[in-house]
Parts: structure tokens; sequence; C-alpha cells
């Protein structure tokens, strides 16, 4: 496994008003909304990472970032080793692309198809420009020749979002950001668009950040899952093992309340809502709505550590893990191979708290 | 059980530049009271359509046949003047998107109080601030609303939507109607809010024996809350009966699609199974069965003929494989 995209404590802060000359001169503090705070991702070559969470857990800023659409406030980016500053940027992001979560809107309904597509290869195109446009819509199962001269406006959710994915690859990117590009869609025509990007992938060996807030999707398309809650990884692993087995309680949660078909099917709802991001709850930011919380959590705010193959913010899990430690140095051995293979990324050691 | 509702033939026509286009036909069902129905249909399929046709609220461009019976009364021949007694306290609707159904600049407790007056100027009675306001307090507080008394004295825009969400089902349990219709009441929601939303509505349901019609895209979302599931397609009832029945045991080809189509496992197992084609446009709807031309199993008459509507085994199918020498082709 070969890292391809990896963060460090990377940040993003927004302005959460406008201050005037007076309001600055009588000492009023600027405020923050902490969209992205303090996350550390790395995203491994030919893999799907899902990136999960609600609304305001900051999981668009975060792939709007990676897309390099957005700056960070701080924190550091490396894309295949290098880091992405203004330097780089220019040989970094032809080979990032994205695709929006609305085909309805992030197409130009005054353009054809073939000039959305070509409108990508204008900078990074090679010669046959023509050749590449037919090439990348064959390549999303769509016919060239019928598709190509007419309006987004003429096509259906589908058929708009195949295009979107053939505009992304045009430009034969390796890094692929899809934010949310099925929640728009039917519930048939979202497994079209499901079965696409998977062979896509093995194909072309493209790297996804798959963005959604839907876990059955997030389960099926996924190697590795990151769960965000309000602008922090809360939980990060191999999708199977989070799904079978969710350590943190937020994730746990949230997989409860997610409907499913079968017959005893029951929702089990989460108390209360997400935080505000101006001023996140002191300590865990799960606290005010986790049904295990205890005086810690209120206080202390927990660090992403290594629970076997896995990385939690949690105060439950930091205790099991020191159990873990005294009781069997073989974990610890087991961990640490796991940190020098570096199959599961640079996690901070510094981080545990043992 | 007495039917609450019951729709008869209900075929709806938008008139548009390129002539009438028929969005529902022939729609017949029957909803008892005290019962959860899940409407299900993907984008165009006139779901919610069916919603606006029962309220009366469609555009004027709508024109409506058949009949829909409430309590005796037929609300399709239904004068507009009485309509508006049915409509609140009567049939009340939760429409998808939360913040077009609240008067932006009046403020949430004062929209509330109103709900409350119209509902006993209906039945006679003297309406009366201070009892009306401690009313409007125990509703937001069962729908559990954190402060519903600093709720109360906020604008709708102050509010996030799944707050709003639940001061319009507060406003529909205040209004005590016999109906209540949620139009993807969810849908703009997270998922945990989500499960909040529809835990809410089901245990209030159950509580005030109202029938519920809760239309949406998601048949998960059908199956935790309704008893009863109807499948629309192209505008026709493709499939409706008891929700195990359908959910575990689909027989319409569409429905069978949409259940198999699922996400479920992982990409590494298996590859999902996708219905081919693309959902209809009513400008160009196949001749016979409206999925014929999406359908695994079809076969000569699907394409020339257009089904009817077939009771099998407790429930209703529009679908040439069921009833007839066909039978048992699908396994």
């Amino acid at each position: 496994m070969v890292e391809l995209v990896r963060t460090e404590s990377l940040r993003r802060y927004f302005a959460a008003e406008k201050l005037g000359l007076l309001e600055k001169l009588a000492g009023r503090k600027q405020r923050y909304i902490k969209a992205v705070d303090d996350v550390n991702v790395v995203l491994n070559k030919n893999e799907t990472t899902a990136l999960v969470g609600e609304s305001g857990s900051g999981k668009t800023t975060l792939g709007r970032m990676l897309a390099t659409l957005d700056t960070p406030t701080s924190g550091k980016i490396f894309y295949s080793g290098v880091e992405l500053n203004e330097d780089a940027l220019e040989s970094v992001r032809h080979k990032v692309q994205i695709v929006f979560q609305n085909p309805y809107e992030s197409l130009d309904p005054r353009m054809s198809i073939r000039q959305i597509i070509e409108e990508a290869l204008t900078r990074y195109g090679g010669d046959d420009r023509a050749g590449r446009v037919k090439e990348v819509l064959e390549a999303v199962g769509l016919n060239y020749s019928d598709i190509h001269y007419r309006k987004a406006r003429d096509l259906y959710g589908g058929q708009r979002q195949r295009v979107a994915v053939a505009r992304a690859m045009a430009a034969n990117p390796e890094f692929i950001v899809l934010d949310e590009p099925t929640s728009a869609l039917d519930a048939s025509v979202q497994s079209q668009v499901l079965n696409l990007l998977v062979q896509l992938k093995k194909q072309y060996g493209y790297t996804y950040l798959f963005i959604t807030h839907n876990m059955m999707v997030a389960r099926y398309i996924s190697d590795r899952i990151y769960i965000m809650y309000a602008g922090k990884v809360v939980e990060a692993g191999l999708s199977e093992e989070v799904f079978t087995d969710p350590f943190h309680p937020y994730t746990k949660l949230l997989m409860e309340s997610v409907p499913s078909l079968e017959p005893t099917a029951r929702l089990e709802p989460m108390k209360g809502e997400a935080p505000s991001l101006l001023n996140p709850p002191p300590g865990c930011r799960f606290s005010p709505r986790c049904p295990y919380a205890f005086d810690r959590c209120f206080k202390e705010e927990p660090r992403l550590h290594l629970v076997g193959q896995r990385l939690v913010a949690c105060h439950l899990f930091e205790d099991r893990e020191r159990r873990n430690f005294r009781q069997s140095s073989f974990m610890l051995l087991a961990e640490t191979a796991v940190w020098r293979t570096g199959t599961w990324g640079p996690w901070p050691l510094a981080g545990r708290s043992c | 059980m007495t039917a609450s509702l019951s729709i008869r033939d209900l075929t709806v026509y938008y008139k548009t530049p390129l002539g009438l286009v028929q969005v529902l036909d022939g729609l017949t069902a029957d909803f008892d009271q005290g019962e959860t129905v899940a409407v299900v249909g993907e984008s165009g399929s006139g779901k919610s359509t069916m919603g606006f046709a029962i309220t009366r609220l469609l555009p004027p461009t709508g024109v409506v046949e058949g009949s829909i019976l409430f309590e005796g009364q037929d609300l399709v021949s239904m004068p507009q003047k009485k309509l508006r007694d049915v409509r609140g306290t009567g049939i009340f609707m939760v429409m998808q998107d939360p913040f077009s159904s609240l008067n932006p600049v009046k403020k949430v407790g004062l929209q509330l109080l109103e709900a409350v007056q119209i509902r006993m100027e209906r039945r006679g009675e003297h309406f009366d601030y201070e009892s009306a306001s401690k009313e409007v307090l125990k509703r937001l507080y069962d729908v559990k609303l954190p402060d519903p008394a600093i709720i109360m004295t906020k604008y709708p825009y102050q509010l996030s939507g799944g707050q709003i969400q639940r001061v319009v089902i507060a406003m529909g349990l205040l209004l005590e109607p016999k109906i209540i219709i949620a139009d993807e009441p969810t849908s703009a929601l997270d998922v945990s809010i989500q499960a909040q939303v529809i835990a809410l509505l089901k245990e209030l349901q159950q509580q005030y024996g109202m029938t519920l019609i809760f239309i949406t895209h998601d048949l998960a979302v059908a199956n935790v809350v309704s008893d009863k599931v109807l499948i629309l397609y192209a505008g026709r009832l493709m499939e409706f009966g008891d929700k195990r029945d359908i959910i575990q045991k689909p027989m319409h080809p569409y429905t069978q699609g949409l259940l198999k189509s699922f996400p479920s496992g992982s990409y590494r197992e298996k590859e999902l199974y996708s219905l081919p084609g693309m959902p209809p446009s009513f400008f160009s709807l196949p001749v016979g069965c409206k999925f014929s031309d999406r359908c695994p199993y079809a076969f000569d008459r699907c394409f020339k003929e257009e089904p009817g509507i077939l009771d099998v085994e407790g429930r209703t199918v529009r679908c040439f494989l069921y009833g007839g020498a066909r039978k048992n082709r699908v396994a």
C-alpha cells in the first residue's frame, strides 16, 4: 500500500462575522467557525476512503481542501510526499479532480456535453482532445455519437452524473474527490453510478475520497472510513471492521439511526443536535449527546489514538488501550508492527496517554 | 376498520405548452384510520402530486378527475370555501421544505397560537390566550424541542431545519387532524435528525390514532415507518399491500429491482444490482406496461397492453406475471 495523500493537523476556520473598524478598536474579538479542526488523514493509492458525517461535520470542507479548491488556515497537505504549497500547486492540481453532489447544478446548462468535457482539457489535455472526450464518455458508459452535441438539460440525473465523472477523468487524474455523488440520484440510478465508480477504479487505478452521509453507501464503496463529528475525526479504520464493530459511541449511534430493510428494523434516535462550531462544547465535542459520558469527557478533549487497527477519539477506549497494554505485550508488538510497516499511517505515538 | 380516506380512479393531468400530461393514472386505494401508509416512488413517479391532489393544493395547471372520499365527502368536487374547513383540522400536510410552510415574518409562537385559534373556532369553542399558550408549550415539549418558551419567541429563520420540521409537526398536533400527509419530511435532514423525526411521528400517530400518509423515495425509511406500502411508478400504482409482504416478498419486478439495488455489503463481495435504463419521462412513456422497457421479465404482451390492477394474496399488483397463465415466471 502506497500513501498518496496525507494531511498534518489540517485546520480550516471561517470568520463568523465581519468586524468593522469601530468594533476592532473597541477590542471585540473575531470569532471563528472551526469547520475542520486538527484533522490527520491518510489516503492510500488505489483505495476508496469514505468520509462520513452529518451536515456541518466538516467533511465537504476537508474534501475541498484536498481537491485544492480551498486553502487551509493551518496545517499541511502532502501529495505523494510533496507538500502542497503555492509552488507545488500547478504540478499537483491536474492530478486531482472533484465530482460535485448535484449534477443539476455542476454542469453548465448552455454548454454541450463535448464542450463541458473539453474544457477540462484546455490546460492539461494532449493533442487529440476530441479523441479523449470520446474515450472518457465511452468509459462511463455513454454513447458518444448520441450525446456529445446535447446540453446537460436534456439528460437525466444518472446520465448527468456520468458526464460529471467523465469530466473529472478527462485530464487523467490520480485522485478524485467524490462529494456525495449519488445523494441527488434516484435509488435505481444510484446503484448504476456506484458500480461504474468501482469499475473505473479497478480499470484506471484511481484513488477516491468518497464523501457521504449514507452509511450503507459508504460501507459498500469504501476500503477505509473516517467518521467526522463537529470538525474532528472521531473514528477511522477499515470499513468492514468499523461497520461490524463500531467503537466510538457516535459511530454506534449513527449506525442505529440508519433505517434498514430488515423485517425487525427499528430506529434508535440519538438525542440532541450537532453542536455549534462557533462555541464547541468543552472537552469531547460529542459529550452532551453521549450516553456513556463521564466527568472527564466534559473537561478534557480526547485525542485520536490507536486501538487495535483502529483510530478512536474517546476516553472510554483510552482506558481499554491501557488495559490492553498491561495485559499483553503482544498487542503492543502488533501495534508497533502496524505502525512501522506503515500500513496504517503515521499516527503520532505521542498522542497516546500511557 | 373503516377507511378514513378512499381514493377512486384518481387521475391528475398537468396542462403544459406541449399539451396535457397525465401524471397520475387511475389510482385507487383505501387508507384505514390509524394506519401508516408509505407512498414510495422515484422522482417523477407522481408521489408528491398525489399528496397535493388529496389536499387540493395542486398548481392552477393541475386537472383532477376521479374521487377522494374523506368522511363521506368528495374532496375533488368540494368548493374551495368548504375545503378550507378540511385543511388543517381534517387533513394536515407536512411539506418537504419546512421553511416554506411557515410565515417568515411571524414568530413561531404566534403561528402556533393561530393554529389553536383556528381549531377552536371551527369547533365553536371559546379561544382563550392563556390556556392556548399552555397547550402550545406542551406540544412543543411533546415534539422534544429544547426550551419551548424560547422557541416560541423566535422567527423561523432562527431555527435549524430539524427544529422547524418539529415546529410544523407540533402545529399539526395542535390542529388535531384525522390525517397527516408528510411529503418527504426527512429528506432534507441528517440521519440522526431523521431518526428523531420518524420516531416522533410514529409515537404521536399511535398516541392520537391519526392516519399517516408518508411520502418517501427511500424503501428503508418506508420499512421502519409504515404498516402498508404503496409503490408508484410513472404515475401508476404498481404494488400496494402490507409492509412485511412487500419488503420481504416483493411481487412486482420494479419493487424487486428497487429492493435489490439497495446497497449492502461491500464492493469486494459483489456488484450491486441495478435496473437498466432511466426513470421514465411523462412525455415519452412506453406504450404497454410503463415499466416494460426496464423490466427483466417483460414479454410480448407487456409491450402492447397495459396491465390492470390485480388482487393477489391480499395485495394489489399491476403486472401480467400474476393471476394468469404466466403465474410461475417469477420464482
